[in-house]
């Protein structure tokens, strides 16, 4: 059965506004002053209300995670970009701190990182429950 | 890696069951030492404090009387070797048992030879013996058990 995570992050979307508001108050230095006058009743709410669906466009299309995952393997989402992967293909489960966050890092040759953290998983519990899927999955685990 | 406290290494990975040589050991913790933190700390971590890597290998035992010479000159050496591959400066053997451990078990680790830091801890009684060098030192004065 495959499980779905796709938590919103309300935290980064916030960040995301905060910065095009502050880009949309520098911009009215350089606005027109007719064009200000007439925004200016509605500036605020305007700012905010554009700002607000500007930060949630752009999280959604960059940043917005999504894993889904069963016995056999993993999608990852982020933002547009997709990345599916079978457990077989690792043959080591390392959990990882970066900065306060954790990461399930599966190495092969390369490395994949699950940002457990950002996905508000509990990065202990999840790390278990990969490790049995990468050693159930018969990739010979390796674990030097 | 979770929470705070005494400060003995920057520890960001682990790994469990990990495999060294022919031995499985329950986690391998790796890291550095140097803190990671805000601006200031990473100046002054940058500044004074060394950039060695470091790895710390826990092991379940079932009772302490399995440790002699050679069960810990097997792990040492393992550890050793391991640590001139990926250049790790600083290695720690940490080895968790039930049962108190016998005088000449605790005098067997506290006599520990070489660099590496090697300690044993008792879950039953919380009590910990460690070896008698710099890391066996470092590592007792910051645990917090």
């Amino acid at each position: 059965m495959t499980e779905k995570i796709s938590p919103i992050r309300f935290f980064e979307i916030f960040k995301l506004t905060v910065v095009f508001l502050a880009v949309q108050m520098g911009a009215t230095l350089v606005m027109p002053v007719w064009f200000y006058d007439i925004i200016r009743p509605y500036f605020l709410f305007f700012t905010v209300t554009t700002s607000v669906l500007l930060a949630y466009f752009v999280y959604i299309r960059t940043r917005h995670l999504e894993l889904s995952y069963d016995g056999t393997g993993f999608t990852l989402k982020r933002g547009k970009t997709v990345e599916t992967r079978r457990w077989k293909e690792f043959h080591k489960v390392l959990l990882v701190r970066t900065n306060g966050d954790f990461l399930i890092r599966l190495q092969d040759e390369e490395h994949v990182d699950l940002p457990v953290s950002k996905l508000k998983l509990d990065p202990f519990s999840f790390r278990m429950k990969t490790l049995g899927f990468v050693e159930g999955s018969g990739s010979g685990i390796n674990r030097g | 890696m979770v929470k705070g406290g005494r400060w003995v290494a920057e520890f960001t990975e682990s790994e469990r069951n990990h495999k060294l040589g022919d031995l499985t050991f329950d986690v391998c913790l790796r890291g550095s030492t140097r803190t990671k933190g805000l601006f200031l700390s990473r100046i002054l971590s940058y500044f004074v404090l060394p950039n060695y890597q470091v790895a710390c290998y826990i092991a379940r035992i079932p009772s302490s009387n399995v440790i002699s010479s050679d069960f810990l000159k097997k792990r040492l050496t393992l550890i050793r070797e391991r640590a001139k591959e990926e250049e790790l400066k600083w290695n720690w053997l940490f080895l968790v048992t039930e049962d108190e451990p016998s005088a000449k078990v605790s005098k067997l680790i506290e006599e520990g030879r070489g660099d590496e830091g090697v300690l044993l801890y008792n879950r039953r009684s919380r009590s910990l013996v460690y070896s008698r060098n710099l890391l066996g030192k470092r590592m007792k004065a910051c645990l917090k058990l």
